[in-house]
């Protein structure tokens, strides 16, 4: 059983003293108080655009480093039984092999829990909303959600607060923020500055259309990349660019696309309407033209993040495959709101297995090794 | 919203007369300070842990009740005057949370009244109270971790519309506890990113409340009457959905938000 705790709101705090001090040192360029956070360097291929970083939170190596233990660490959730890890699991290209997310308190979400792969570049967070524009705003649900419960923040702001008062987290914070006490805006800071830092640009697709590289895939692969951006399958209008997914922006177009398709997963009753408990993007603007529009997630590491769609309601890429050749589900009961592009094809099964093969060439092995390797250390 | 009870007048008017007799205008003889006005839950028996609210033969628990208020503004010779919130851990000076509490749990985690930062002559002169339940866009949907009190209050957070619930009722049966009803209402439908169209506009569904309570010109010791049963009436809480995430256009938040709109919900006692 839970415990309850009384309900505490958290005080914005004034600086004091000693701090004001030190910032005062920061801006005269001193450095005896406390050292100026370390700009931080992403190290990304020549051909791919920085993101854009909100101005009011800079990325630094201090910030990632909280971020990165914060993320792993389950006295974030009020029952200190989840992380952010449980549902973003580095083993599966940070997205998760549930159907559908489950939260602290053990109550299913509606939604699949999305790979965080080159969020830095999205111009829209979760599976379908039009006005979250940045990863700190989207870090408030999954932290303060109550129906259902993720990680059940709210309320337990002070408790869950002062275990991160202790051990390493004081010094962390102190480097990152200049305070070392914890507040909840600079945890989601430092979360932030973490997810945007889990950027994958090095699968043997990038070695082979960046680099050059023409022994980076095989004939198979080759096939499934010809079929992939084929008006045949159509994939690329959706999943096209350099992240695989039209919903981005990066730092020489910071104004992103935010399309969201509905893809004919659902069709309730013959007009095109979705499950009560999930209508995608309508949920959101109660416009009805968004009914069961989602946003199209990036497809790199996609071989490790299965099942798939919104809800994990398609197991594997093969039978994603089927599903868009068919046309959607219910494909010739009419659907007002289905994308243009969701019009079935034919495939046959040879030219379906070099399709996946050319999706499993978009895994980036370095990126998840670096990680599991940081999980479990 | 209809006039005051007749019968207070004169209580008030003695009252009154006391006041300026004694010439106090700091706390007056209900011990409440210039421009407090507080606010009493009707149809629920508050002395209960938790409180309870019957509708009909029914017996609700009142788990959670709070509303935010905003644009505090008083009718001077027929001229509307904005006036503010005295500043504390309730209030703003243009936001204001209520938030009744069932007294087993936190009892300092609740707020029955209001404080204007006004005199109490100003409210004799006052013919109209004007108040908006809800919250400003800009304010509702700034970053709620860096707000001041209360807006940092995170049971009020609306992060999925990345924003402030308004209004926040949660209820589950009494004795059957596991039976449990929800209305939480804000702006839905918003679009805080676009540069083109004026704020107001960016929500689909604004879903505040404004409301204008007479005053009478000599009677400031009167309580607000908060009816929760107002709010639910003709909604069977039994067989409805809760009304959460849901469009205002279906029910049963079609009828809660014109019950909100149309039923003297906050009204003088």
């Amino acid at each position: 059983m839970a415990v309850k705790v009384l309900p505490q709101r958290f005080k914005t705090r004034a600086p004091n003293a000693r701090e004001m001090v030190c910032s005062l040192c920061i801006v005269v360029g001193g450095s005896a108080c406390s050292k100026a956070p370390t700009p931080y360097e992403w190290n990304l291929p020549n051909h791919i655009p920085a993101p854009t970083v909100p101005a009011d939170n800079p990325m630094t190596v201090e910030s990632v480093k909280l971020g990165e233990m914060l993320f792993f660490d389950t006295a974030l959730s009020a029952n200190n039984t989840t992380s952010c890890s449980s549902c973003h699991d580095p083993e599966k290209a940070f997205a998760e092999s549930r159907k559908v997310s489950v939260g602290a308190h053990g109550e299913e979400l509606n939604r699949n829990a999305l790979a965080l792969i080159n969020v830095a570049y999205n111009a829209s967070f979760t599976w379908a909303h039009n006005n979250l524009d940045s990863i700190e705003k989207q870090l408030l649900i999954p932290l303060f959600n109550e129906h259902p419960v993720e990680m059940g923040v709210t309320g337990n702001e002070d408790v869950i607060l002062m275990r991160f008062e202790q051990g390493d987290y004081p010094a962390l914070f102190k480097a990152a923020y200049g305070d070392e006490t914890p507040s909840v805006n600079n945890i989601v800071k430092a979360l932030a500055s973490y997810v945007r830092s889990l950027v994958s640009f090095n699968s043997a697709f990038d070695a082979y259309a960046y680099r050059q590289d023409d022994s980076a895939l095989t004939a198979q692969q080759l096939e499934g990349l010809n079929l992939f951006f084929s008006e045949r399958t159509e994939c690329f209008h959706c999943h096209g660019g350099v992240n695989f997914t039209q919903s981005s922006k990066h730092s020489f177009q910071p104004f992103g696309a935010q399309p969201f398709h509905n893809t004919g997963l659902y069709n309730e009753d013959g007009a095109g309407s979705y499950p009560k408990t999930d209508m995608g993007l309508y949920s959101v603007t109660f416009n009805k033209q968004d009914m069961g529009k989602f946003r199209a997630p990036t497809l790199r590491n996609i071989a490790l993040t299965a099942p798939y769609m919104h809800d994990g309601s398609i197991a594997t890429l093969e039978d994603v495959i089927a599903f868009y050749a068919r046309g959607g589900n219910e494909a010739q009961s009419p659907n007002p709101y289905r994308s243009p592009f969701i019009k079935g094809f034919s495939i046959s099964e040879k030219e379906k297995a070099a399709l996946v093969a050319f999706l499993q060439s978009l895994t980036d092995e370095e990126f998840v090794e670096k990680h599991v390797s940081r999980k479990n250390k | 919203m209809k006039m005051p009870f007749r019968m207070c007048v004169m209580p008030s008017l003695l009252l009154a007369v006391l006041v300026s007799i004694t010439g106090c205008d700091v706390v007056n003889l209900k011990g409440r300070e210039p421009g407090e006005i507080p606010f009493k839950l009707i149809g629920v028996d508050t002395g209960a842990c938790p409180m309870i609210m019957s509708i009909g033969k029914q017996r609700w628990n009142v788990d959670y009740f709070g509303f935010y208020l905003s644009k505090p503004e008083v009718r001077i010779d027929g001229k509307w005057q904005r006036v503010k919130f005295k500043q504390t851990q309730w209030q703003t000076p243009n936001e204001a949370l209520l938030k009744f509490h069932n007294k087993c749990s936190n009892p300092n985690d609740a707020n029955s009244k209001i404080v204007l930062d006004v005199s109490e002559e100003l409210l004799k002169l006052s013919t109209n109270l004007r108040f908006t339940m809800g919250l400003p866009f800009d304010v509702n949907h700034a970053n709620p971790l860096t707000q001041p009190s209360p807006l940092n209050d995170s049971s009020m957070f609306w992060s999925w519309q990345n924003g402030h619930k308004f209004l926040r009722l949660d209820v589950s049966k009494s004795g059957e506890e596991a039976r449990k009803w929800s209305y939480h209402l804000g702006s839905v439908g918003c679009n805080s990113e676009s540069a083109v169209r004026s704020p107001e506009k960016s929500c689909a569904f604004t879903n505040r409340v404004e409301f204008i309570l007479p005053m009478t010109q000599l009677d400031t010791d009167l309580d607000l009457e908060v009816s929760v049963s107002n709010i639910v009436a003709q909604v069977d809480l039994n067989e409805a959905p809760s009304c959460m995430f849901e469009s205002p256009e279906t029910e049963p938040c079609k009828k809660l938000i014109q019950n909100l709109v149309h039923r003297p919900w906050i009204k003088w006692q």
